[in-house]
């Protein structure tokens, strides 16, 4: 076109009288040139277009001609020659025709057209380079959407919530969409094949692949009239992510680099050095047994043997934090080459990340490739394609096993004895510990995963003005596979004389939508937005666990199953298929630009419930009123905008696996029986109890908005308040023991939660190259269990027994520290509150107990020993019977935070910029299970604990009303005390990132984790071990320490 | 005017809507078996029976259950969770002060996970027609009366399910132990009725029903308050014999030659063996071998869990001092497997530690020195022939069949070469609690103990395991437990946590 334009108009300058010559560059208002833009001599046919570097020449037919410069995108000039010869022109962006547009689901809107509740998230793209996941950027960047993760090392799991616990059910997490293609891995591993003893496998991201470097735009769809359109998949929210494409214009090339170190933050536990151990262990052995167990002389320990000699040798003394936690270095670097012209782009970007963690055999490396290109086949048929793959290796030996005393790694850093000696074998307890570097030598967690996206997409334009058909067919290919191996030196390589677990996940997933869109302005007053469509979505997951024990020789690690002589886990497969067939449709219409309608629909049927229960209907409503757009404000003159906007919408659920309406007989392999030759014969056993009467989960949502901007748009915001409530919960619920089984699924209850999330920008400063913006968003959240369906029970709230419905949750670790449910759920009550005993301070000598008596010094040797000795919890018994049983247990926490919020700050001064981001959430508090030991001078052999538990422990002659004495244990304690519920506030400068733009090249230097100011004594009071889990909530059990980054980077931009 | 072919343009997309409506038939979903279809195919049944005794060899109901039913024998002290007097398991289930605790509720659990499983089993088998069926539906009863005889003895009052749970049906409330011994009764002659070979070798004859029978019987005769109003004390006695002799009788028992090697995998599925749990290395089904042998013992992990009191192996030797049953069931001298040093531990040496001063529980130790890995191949005998010689000696001695009783001691004893002890002849007084420590002696840790303990009631218990524990000359209050004596503690464990938490009926 533009050459035929061209030829025209050098054709036409040939027949032209008067001519005169007029060049020049056609630029934007950045300085870049523009290639392709229009120049024509009004009135006449002289024309031409500007070449590859925006330089136009035109012979017109009178210096007084005036010529109309356009390009798409950009306001269209007129301009006089007067005279001039050679004319310079600079385009501006024409803001009526580039009207921001917002994704939604399934299409987009003008911003201005947004009825619902979405929050985009911005991030700059030096930034979005120091995350691998998407989810980790969302951090403390849009109101209402709180990130946790369950550890701090790489590739380990996120959760992420936005407005709350909609679910009972473990996976909250939103539904993420990548330019279309539904991402439902959140939340999702490998199954475990199967652990040794107390053990339990950390879960790493469902998310991996999803790269934050080639990402366009975020949208985080939070209310019911925005996430409406994915219908049983949107309760949780939607999180939509846009890829980049190639824009028209110049071709441009990226490259990247940065690197740096990872660290711990400065939050630890200060346990006892070696000499101090050996002084607690001494006490309480001479205590009990009359006897030392260590010799301790000039900074030097010796152990004393069973015959009462001391040892030669002195013992080795450690700190394990400072010898297993280190310092790691972390680069990653990659290109993108993206151009295009109006008949389509190209955009390809490739990247390559290594990452290591905080002990030494830890490490994340990724690579990435992404190809998305557009164009166009004839004038009405357009093909959008986008492509990426992505492969990873982790080693997540930092995190180590989940559960368990000394079983865990983190719990092995923190409680192993800090002495090691050759002559303490005799020592050798029960558990057979062995030192944390074991974890380190001896243990690797191998992951291999890829994952392939990507989906074609075919617009018409069908041959009514503003209507199109859109066939988009996409997958999302993910497969994993993960090692997990245990040398002779970690207790489960013990245990099995070496171990290795080997477990596979393969998904597949395909969608095709069927869309026809409508977009058009009728009348200049009347605009509709609408689209409608069937949708197909297909999902297989097949699982495969296999495990072997009994090495031949454990030098092969993870590479050599063969090795192993025993199948502890012979061989086996699970699949888990879902379909969903869906109908949908949404109408945005927008009269005079004031008032603005948005209604959907979407009807799911989904092959998990059972015939009568398969369709779910899911209708939303929203209003959008722009009151800037009317006289009377306009009249105030204070506003630039103004909108106002309600929405009401239902959406749903079905987040639980398949098969659960079927009562499945399976074999297992860790079920299995023995024969009279030693093999195996596989049994069949019922796996679950059906429940045909599931159906979804439904949550019916109401947004209440306000947008503004005020002074020139220098101070922009939103108010959002909702009040959402989800019937009918799907619930794994924990049930009788005496059932046989451990839970049921069921639908049972309603939750609520009402909020109120705002944000604010502004900008404080723009004058003479200077621009500061400061900008924050909060969330206060209220989550209440309105009804449990159950039958009411006793339960003791704020001191009074109440007949109220209430349930527990999940126990915590299958050992007997920890072994109950630190969460209830009460009607009435928000959700997952702490429930345990109230202490209050330390029994001291004679002390009245409960049921008579007076506390008096520990004696083993008592014939009738008294409920509690002097130096024990005073554990309150509430109601006065004289006994301490499970109805003395009452409400003593609340993980959910009142608020959380986010705040950031960017200063640019001419090339110098500098972006700050804090994150914090207030008012939560953590049931930190690490205490239960490590605060406690337990006095047992081969458990470290802190300095204040041992040296301010109770003892009749310094007796402490904190710390109990030494001997006491919380080992078999039937409920939790409060003594472990700390507040988990925390306010966290996550992240600082100071630039300098050198002509075309980026220098920066960032730092992640600073710092973070909290009262809490763990390691990471933003860790939440049991991510995905419903029915524990806010506990701290092994929790990993949380790293600090820092890395210094390069951006090139030719 | 330009007409526009709106069929043309629909076309596509109304094909693919097509398609996508008739494709709606996937989403049914297929799972490979379910309850009902399980049973109807006699290969898939008899798997699911098999199912059953996997349940029985779990963690939780076998090596969890082991520790419990020891622990709470009054008979045993353990090194778990801390080699000390104090450590949990000691003050509290060893010591006969039973509290809410991980390993009582993990039995539990694994037992009524056994009991969900021949529900199922019971609900979907037709019986009458093939003697597959049959015997599935009879393997079904007898793990179902095995399990709530297991739980009653040990907790009294428990949930009685006989059906399967449903999603509207998951709260029961306690029933009667008296209840409970009705359907144990019930389930046992039913399984002796259906019970057949089908299943192959390795699992129990119908005989292995009416031995539980005849443990039954046993245990109501001398609970007067679990009798059904119209029988006797002797009555009972007589239906526990009618029911052993009916095992005797079979013809198909006789005592293993060799004691120790009961104890062995050449001692596996002898002919003295009843019921017998088939344990694998392969199947992964056993850590016997890890959690019960003794320090050091062999190469692979080992925790030792077991000590039998010192006063029980002192009273052992007194009794038969050369009694060869004594090396099979305790451990207090060997060399360790990784360098072969010696090992002492009570009476070997002298009681100067914690774990020094008892000797080990040796039967379940594994006996392969060199044995590395966790799971072991070991079986483990529930019910073996001795165990019914003397229970018919027992039985026999109370309803005054001397000479007969005597016989069955006299059997029991031939074996390791020994002549009965002279309290057998001291009159039926005498007898019974010479034949109560016979029980100890030959059958010490199989899993019998703390019930023969507490069969003929707390005064008996008190006065006859106790007492003679706590007062015996060599108690030493820094390695000894000291017995609980409060018969509202010492005679039943408490409803697990776990239960009382979960289930809305249930409040202590």
């Amino acid at each position: 076109m533009r050459v035929f334009i061209l030829l025209i108009s050098i054709f036409l300058s040939n027949y032209s009288y008067s001519q005169q010559t007029i060049s020049g560059v056609v630029s934007d208002e950045t300085g870049e040139t523009i290639p392709g833009a229009t120049i024509l001599e009004l009135n006449t046919n002289n024309g031409s277009v500007t070449d590859i570097n925006g330089n136009y020449s035109i012979t017109i037919s009178s210096s007084d001609a005036i010529l109309r410069v356009s390009f798409l995108g950009f306001a269209t000039q007129e301009i006089s020659v007067n005279g001039r010869s050679v004319i310079n022109i600079t385009l501006a962006q024409d803001l009526q025709e580039l009207e921001e547009v917002v994704v939604v689901g399934y299409g987009t809107v003008r911003k201005s057209d947004l009825t619902g509740a979405v929050s985009s998230v911005e991030i700059s793209e030096n930034e979005a380079r120091e995350f691998a996941t998407v989810d980790q950027l969302l951090q403390g960047r849009a109101a209402g959407v709180q990130v946790t993760q369950n550890a701090g090392s790489p590739g380990s799991g996120v959760s992420v919530r936005i407005r709350g616990t909609n679910s009972l059910r473990g996976n909250n997490e939103p539904l993420y969409v990548i330019d279309g293609i539904i991402i439902s891995s959140a939340g999702e591993d490998v199954n475990p094949a199967g652990g040794i003893g107390n053990s339990g496998q950390e879960v790493q991201n469902g998310l991996n692949g999803l790269n934050p470097r080639d990402i366009e735009s975020i949208e985080v769809l939070k209310d019911a009239s925005a996430t409406a359109i994915y219908g049983s998949r949107g309760a949780n929210g939607v999180v939509l992510i846009t890829t980049k494409k190639g824009s028209v214009g110049k071709r441009k090339i990226n490259l990247f680099l940065n690197s740096g170190v990872r660290m711990m933050e400065d939050q630890r536990y200060d346990v006892l050095s070696g000499v101090d151990f050996a002084r607690y262990q001494n006490e309480v052995q001479i205590t009990n047994y009359g006897r030392a167990r260590y010799h301790i002389d000039d900074g030097n320990v010796y152990p004393i043997l069973s015959d009462g000699t001391i040892a030669s040798n002195p013992a080795i003394l450690h700190d394990w934090q400072e010898e297993i936690y280190q310092i790691s270095e972390h680069y990653n670097f990659g290109a993108s080459v993206s151009g295009g012209d109006e008949d389509g782009s190209y955009y390809l970007s490739l990247g390559y990340t290594d990452q290591k963690g905080l002990v030494e055999n830890s490490r994340f490396q990724s690579g990435d490739l992404r190809y998305n290109f557009d164009k166009k086949i004839t004038d009405d048929l357009k093909v959008d394609a986008r492509f990426s793959a992505f492969y990873s290796n982790l080693d997540f030996a930092e995190s180590g096993d989940l559960i368990g005393a000394n079983q865990s790694s983190v719990r092995s850093i923190l409680s192993n004895v800090p002495i090691t000696s050759d002559d303490m074998e005799e020592y050798g307890n029960a558990l057979n510990t062995t030192t944390p570097l074991g974890w380190v030598e001896d243990f690797e967690d191998k992951s291999e995963e890829s994952r392939f996206i990507g989906s074609v997409t075919l617009t018409y334009n069908l041959p009514i003005k503003g209507l199109s058909y859109q066939l988009r067919a996409g997958g999302n290919m993910r497969s994993k596979e993960r090692r997990r191996f245990w040398g002779l030196n970690t207790f489960q390589g013990k245990a099995g004389n070496g171990a290795l677990q080997i477990s596979n996940l393969n998904t597949k997933s395909y969608i095709i939508n069927n869309l026809v869109r409508f977009n058009r302005t009728l009348n200049k007053k009347h605009r509709i937005n609408a689209v409608a469509g069937v949708t197909w979505d297909s999902r297989d997951a097949d699982t495969k666990i296999f495990a072997v024990q009994d090495f031949v020789t454990t030098a092969l690690t993870i590479q050599q199953p063969l090795l192993g002589q025993l199948n502890s886990t012979p061989l086996t497969t699970g699949s888990s298929d879902t379909r969903i067939l869906s109908y949908l449709a949404r109408a945005n219409y927008s009269f005079m630009n004031k008032y603005v309608l948005t209604s959907t629909l979407r009807v799911d049927g989904v092959s998990k419930f059972s015939e009568g229960n398969r369709y779910g209907y899911f209708p939303s409503f929203s209003l959008a009123w722009r009151l800037v757009q009317e006289s009377f404000i306009d009249k105030i003159n204070v506003f630039d905008d103004l909108k106002l906007r309600v929405g009401w919408g239902q959406i749903g659920n079905h987040g639980i696996r398949p098969y659960a309406t079927l009562s499945n007989y399976a074999s297992d392999a860790n079920n299995l029986y023995g024969n009279i030759t030693n093999g195996i014969d596989i049994p069949l056993y019922l796996q679950n109890i059906a429940n045909p009467d599931l159906k979804w989960e439904t949550t019916q949502q109401i947004n209440l908005g306000l947008d503004f901007a005020f002074f020139e748009s220098r101070l922009t915001g939103s108010v959002d308040a909702y009040s959402k409530i989800t019937k009918d919960l799907l619930q794994n619920v924990p049930i009788p023991l005496s059932s046989g089984f451990l839970n049921v699924q069921v639908n049972r209850g309603e939750i609520e939660n009402r909020g109120i999330e705002a944000n604010l920008n502004a900008i404080v400063f723009d004058k003479n190259n200077l621009r500061i913006s400061i900008g924050g968003n909060i969330a206060f959240n209220k989550t209440k269990l309105k009804n449990l369906g159950l039958t009411p029970s006793s339960i003791l709230i704020d001191g009074q027994y109440k007949d109220i419905p209430f349930y527990e949750g999940n126990i915590v670790s299958r050992g007997n520290i920890f072994k109950y449910a630190p969460n209830v759920f009460i009607e009435g009550e928000e959700t997952s509150l702490f429930y345990g005993f109230k202490t209050d301070g330390i029994y001291q000598v004679n002390d009245p107990l409960p049921g008579g008596g007076l506390a008096r010094m520990y004696d083993p040797s008592d014939d009738n020993p008294p409920l509690f000795w002097a130096g024990d919890y005073k554990i309150i018994d509430q109601n006065g019977d004289g006994v301490i049983d499970l109805r003395d247990r009452t409400i003593i926490g609340n993980p959910n935070p009142d608020f959380v919020y986010g705040i950031n700050l960017e200063v640019n001064y001419k090339q110098l910029s500098l972006r700050v981001l804090a994150n914090g959430v207030y008012g939560n508090d953590v049931a930190n299970g690490n205490l239960l030991q490590l605060a406690i001078a337990e006095g047992i052999p081969w458990s470290n604990i802190t300095n204040v538990a041992y040296n301010n422990a109770w003892r009749p002659e310094k007796p402490s009303n904190i710390y109990p004495r030494i001997g006491y244990t919380t080992n078999g304690m039937i409920a939790m005390p409060d003594r472990i519920i700390e507040d988990g506030s925390f306010l966290r400068l996550s992240t600082i990132n100071l630039g300098y733009q050198f002509d075309k090249v980026n220098l920066y230097v960032s730092a992640q984790n600073l710092f973070t100011f909290t009262a809490y004594s763990g390691y990471n009071p933003e860790v939440t071990s049991f991510l995905y889990d419903g029915l524990r909530n806010g506990v701290d059990w092994n929790g990993q320490p949380n790293a600090r980054k820092f890395l210094i980077g390069l951006n090139f931009n030719l | 005017m330009k007409t526009i072919n709106y069929i043309k343009i629909f076309k596509t997309p109304f094909l693919v809507f097509l398609i996508m409506l008739t494709s709606a038939c996937e989403l049914e979903e297929v799972a490979p078996f379910l309850d009902k279809t399980v049973y109807e195919n006699p290969q898939t049944a008899q798997a699911s029976a098999k199912g059953i005794y996997a349940g029985l060899t779990s963690y939780n109901a076998k090596e969890r259950g082991i520790f419990v039913i020891n622990g709470f024998s009054g008979l045993f002290i353990t090194g778990k969770n801390g080699q000390r007097i104090s450590n949990p398991n000691n003050a509290n289930l060893f010591s006969l002060n039973p509290n809410y605790d991980a390993d009582s509720e993990a039995m539990w659990s694994g037992y009524y996970s056994v009991i969900s499983r021949c529900n199922g089993a019971i609900q979907y088998t037709t019986i009458g027609q093939d003697p597959i069926f049959d015997n599935v539906a009879g393997h079904a009863y007898f793990l179902r009366a095995y399990s709530y005889f297991q739980l009653v003895r040990l907790w009294g009052d428990i949930p009685l399910w006989t059906e399967l749970p449903s999603s509207t049906n998951l709260h029961k409330a306690k029933s009667s132990a008296k209840d409970i011994y009705s359907q144990i009764i019930s389930d046992a002659n039913e399984a002796a009725n259906l019970m057949n070979n089908t299943l192959g070798e390795g699992y129990p004859m119908m005989f292995a029903a009416n031995m539980l029978l005849a443990k039954v019987y046993m245990t109501l005769a001398t609970n007067s308050s679990l009798h059904d109003g119209s029988k006797s004390e002797s009555e009972y006695w007589q239906m526990a014999y009618d029911e052993a002799i009916k095992v005797k009788n079979s013809g198909n028992y006789s005592l293993h030659s060799n004691y120790q090697d009961l104890f062995t995998l050449s001692g596996e599925n002898s002919s003295e063996s009843i019921f017998e749990y088939q344990l694998s290395e392969q199947a992964s089904n056993s850590q016997l071998g890890r959690n019960y042998t003794p320090w050091k013992y062999k190469v692979g992990m080992h925790f030792g869990w077991l000590s039998v009191h010192a006063d029980v192996y002192d009273d052992h030797v007194s009794t038969y001092p050369t009694d060869p049953r004594i090396e099979g069931t305790y451990l207090h001298y060997y060399q360790r497997a990784d360098n072969g040093a010696d090992v002492k531990v009570y009476p070997s040496t002298g009681r100067n530690s914690f774990r020094a001063s008892h000797p080990y529980l040796f039967k379940f130790a594994e006996k392969d020195k060199s044995h590395a890995a966790q799971y072991n191949s070991q079986n483990y005998i529930v019910y073996r022939y001795a165990d019914l010689l003397l229970m018919l000696a027992e039985i026999s001695n109370e309803l005054n069949k001397d000479a007969e009783a005597m016989g069955y001691i006299e059997e029991v004893l031939g074996r390791v070469g020994l002549t009965p002890q002279i309290a057998y002849y001291g009159g039926q007084s005498s007898f019974r609690d010479a034949v109560m420590k016979e029980y100890r002696y030959e059958l010490l840790g199989e899993g019998e103990d703390s019930h023969n303990n507490r069969r003929r009631g707390y005064t008996y218990f008190l006065n006859n395991i106790i007492l003679p524990h706590n007062n015996n000359p060599n108690f030493s209050s820094q390695y000894d437990l000291t017995l609980n004596t409060d018969e509202a503690r010492i005679m039943t464990l408490p409803v697990p946590l776990g239960e009382v938490s979960t289930n809305d009926l249930i409040d202590d």
